[in-house]
């Protein structure tokens, strides 16, 4: 496993002027993984791209990239290339000056150079558009030509700062499929820095959560979201329902009283449940006799199309919960209607415990 | 309301929105060129006013190798004043677009504006003739004294510290526009430090480059009054031969024929620099 590793960031720290952006960050990313750097604005996700660019350099710490130390190694003699959030296309060139910028900087004979901006260009879907200038395409265009620009150039890894963030969102969610697409044909190493929790979900081999230049959670995707480390995660992944809770015979003493969970509590902590796990059922009609179940009454319903959100009030204490529309076809499951009474049945399986 | 209005209305308002600086083009530009223009065309009178017959002679007499040669002396003092106040200026506005107090080396450049021009001029002279300054501080090391002045040098040198300024304000302008991460992304993709600026920076600055150049060369090359104080006598301008004809000589005649000669030249090479930069180099300078 260890050959694989392609990036290693070990003890890596940086502040400017007093303001600590990375705070000991240890970090390896492995040989053609599709790697996301997820957090909040502030984080120091995008620092940590900076440094991995070149652009900066860490206060301390040891940055390798396929077994070289960067230490002292300006960007352009680093084996990355950079997909700004604005493109940073040059404005006086064409499309095709661009895309060949970097090959004619490596001083590749012309032949080669044509050959290789032909490459990139079919790559991104943008042959036709070579003697266009940036202020003449469109934002999802000028995307792929940045892309384009930084790949034709094979990089060891590609590093994209918040790639996605300048378009709307439609374009944004075809363009999220096309980028996993191409990093699997090319078989590329993307660092991916954003802050949108979808993005990062739907793209990435593995996630790392920062928060306060700290990296938070480092996993898959579905570990990340279905097994939040600690309440900053499982708050900024998604939504979810938040119980403080005390150790208890049967699991945990919570202000929804005693709910079971698949080991019982050993001291006071948070228990996690995302919306779409807690399953509604009517008062009276079909409900599983079992435990974990609470009785609340429908405040609020936010029909979004594919899901109903339910906003639930179950004495003092507020829960959301998520029903496909789908399982309104399949037999027991129901619609609800305003200040009606449901029963909440929360699975132990799907109680996370969370300590902070 | 743009529908109902009628015509009255609509001439009143053009007249109201463009009539000012309309009008203010018609007195104090179209006109005076005209006049020019039309006196270039006349003869000097026995008294030295402007009289009949029309023709092309003064054209003729600016062709003459005397006019020529001041005009080439001029062209070289335009050039080189812009090329100086180029490798000076440049360098200098991006010092100041970077400093953190930058408002205050603005005004600092601004203050010499704040003197009359003449004043400045004639401090130039105390500084550099025989028993000045400058020769008093070579002095000190057992050098000298230069005859700095009156010389072709003084009056380039003073030319430069003139304009200057005007190099420096739109090239600042540009540079604080500029997109810094475009010179990231020329690293980014392998350029070293001196081509990521030439090709990520300076491109960037040709608007201010060019608005500079033209702020300078056009009054360098019309300067006269710098030529005669720094040059006495031995520098001999298109803009001292000109003052000369309205001047002593009394042949207004000729001198608006120098005059236009000269104002063609300004457009014709504005009009070649618009034409291969495209339109967009003419928006830029405006």
């Amino acid at each position: 496993m260890a050959a694989d590793v392609l990036v290693r960031l070990s003890g890596v720290r940086k502040s400017f002027g007093g303001v600590v952006a990375l705070d000991g960050v240890d970090l390896e990313v492995r040989r053609g993984e599709f790697f996301s750097l997820l957090g909040p604005s502030g984080c120091g996700k995008t620092t940590l791209l900076r440094l991995l660019a070149g652009f900066d350099t860490p206060d301390a710490g040891r940055i390798e990239i396929a077994g070289k130390d960067m230490a002292g190694v300006p960007p352009y003699d680093r084996p990355v290339n950079t997909v700004f959030q604005n493109y940073a296309l040059f404005p006086h060139m064409t499309v095709e000056a661009n895309v060949a910028f970097g090959l004619r900087m490596k001083g590749l004979p012309q032949a080669e150079v044509q050959r290789k901006v032909a490459w990139a260009l079919e790559l991104v879907d943008l042959l036709g558009l070579e003697r266009r200038y940036p202020r003449e395409l469109s934002g999802g265009q000028r995307q792929r030509v940045a892309l384009a620009r930084a790949l034709v150039l094979e990089p060891e890894v590609l590093l994209l700062d918040e790639p996605l963030s300048a378009l709307d969102l439609k374009l944004r969610q075809e363009l999220r499929v096309e980028l996993m697409q191409l990093q699997r044909r090319l078989g590329k190493t993307f660092i991916f820095v954003t802050h949108d929790q979808e993005e990062a979900l739907v793209m990435s081999d593995r996630i790392a959560v920062m928060r306060a230049g700290r990296i938070e959670q480092l996993g898959l995707p579905d570990e990340v979201y279905e097994r939040p480390k600690n309440r900053f995660v499982a708050d900024f992944l998604g939504r979810s329902n938040l119980l403080p809770a005390r150790p208890h015979p049967q699991g945990a003493e919570t202000p929804l009283g005693p709910l079971r969970l698949r080991e019982p509590l050993s001291r006071e902590a948070l228990l996690v449940i995302r919306p779409e796990k807690i399953r509604l059922y009517p008062l009276g009609n079909g409900v599983p006799a079992r435990e974990n179940l609470v009785r609340a009454r429908v405040e609020e319903i936010v029909y979004t199309g594919a899901e109903n959100q339910y906003y639930l009030r179950a004495g003092e204490v507020r829960l959301l919960a998520y029903t496909l529309n789908q399982d309104l076809q399949e037999p027991g499951a129901e619609e609800f209607a305003y200040g009606e009474e449901v029963l909440c049945y929360l699975p132990p399986e799907n109680l996370v415990v969370v300590h902070e | 309301m743009n529908e109902a209005a009628t015509p009255f209305q609509r001439f009143f308002r053009v007249l109201v929105t463009v009539g000012p600086g309309g009008l203010w083009l018609l007195l104090f530009v179209l006109l005076p060129t005209l006049l020019v223009l039309v006196a270039s065309f006349l003869t000097r009178g026995p008294y030295g006013e402007l009289s009949g017959p029309l023709g092309l002679h003064n054209y003729a007499r600016v062709l003459e190798p005397l006019y020529l040669e001041a005009f080439a002396q001029s062209l070289l003092v335009g050039a080189l004043s812009t090329l100086l106040s180029a490798l000076l200026g440049y360098p200098l506005a991006f010092y100041i677009a970077r400093h953190p107090k930058r408002d205050l080396l603005l005004f600092l450049l601004l203050l010499p504006f704040l003197t009359n021009f003449l004043i400045r001029v004639y401090a130039w002279l105390v500084l550099l003739q025989r028993e000045g300054l400058l020769n008093a501080f070579l002095g000190a090391f057992g050098l000298g004294p230069y005859a700095f002045y009156p010389s072709f040098f003084a009056v380039l040198l003073t030319t430069v510290y003139t304009f200057l300024p005007f190099f420096v304000f739109p090239v600042y302008a540009s540079v604080e526009r500029l997109d810094w991460q475009l010179l990231e992304a020329a690293y980014d993709l392998g350029a070293r430090p001196v081509r990521a600026f030439l090709h990520a920076v300076l491109p960037q600055t040709y608007p201010g480059l060019f608005a500079g150049s033209v702020l300078v060369f056009i009054p360098a090359m019309g300067t006269f009054v710098v030529a005669d104080l720094l040059g006495a006598g031995r520098v001999v301008l298109i803009g001292n031969l000109i003052q000369q004809q309205f001047g002593v000589t009394r042949d207004w005649a000729f001198g608006a024929a120098l005059g236009v000669f000269l104002m063609g030249f300004v457009l014709l090479s504005l009009y070649l620099y618009a034409r291969i930069q495209g339109e967009r180099g003419l928006e830029e300078l405006v």
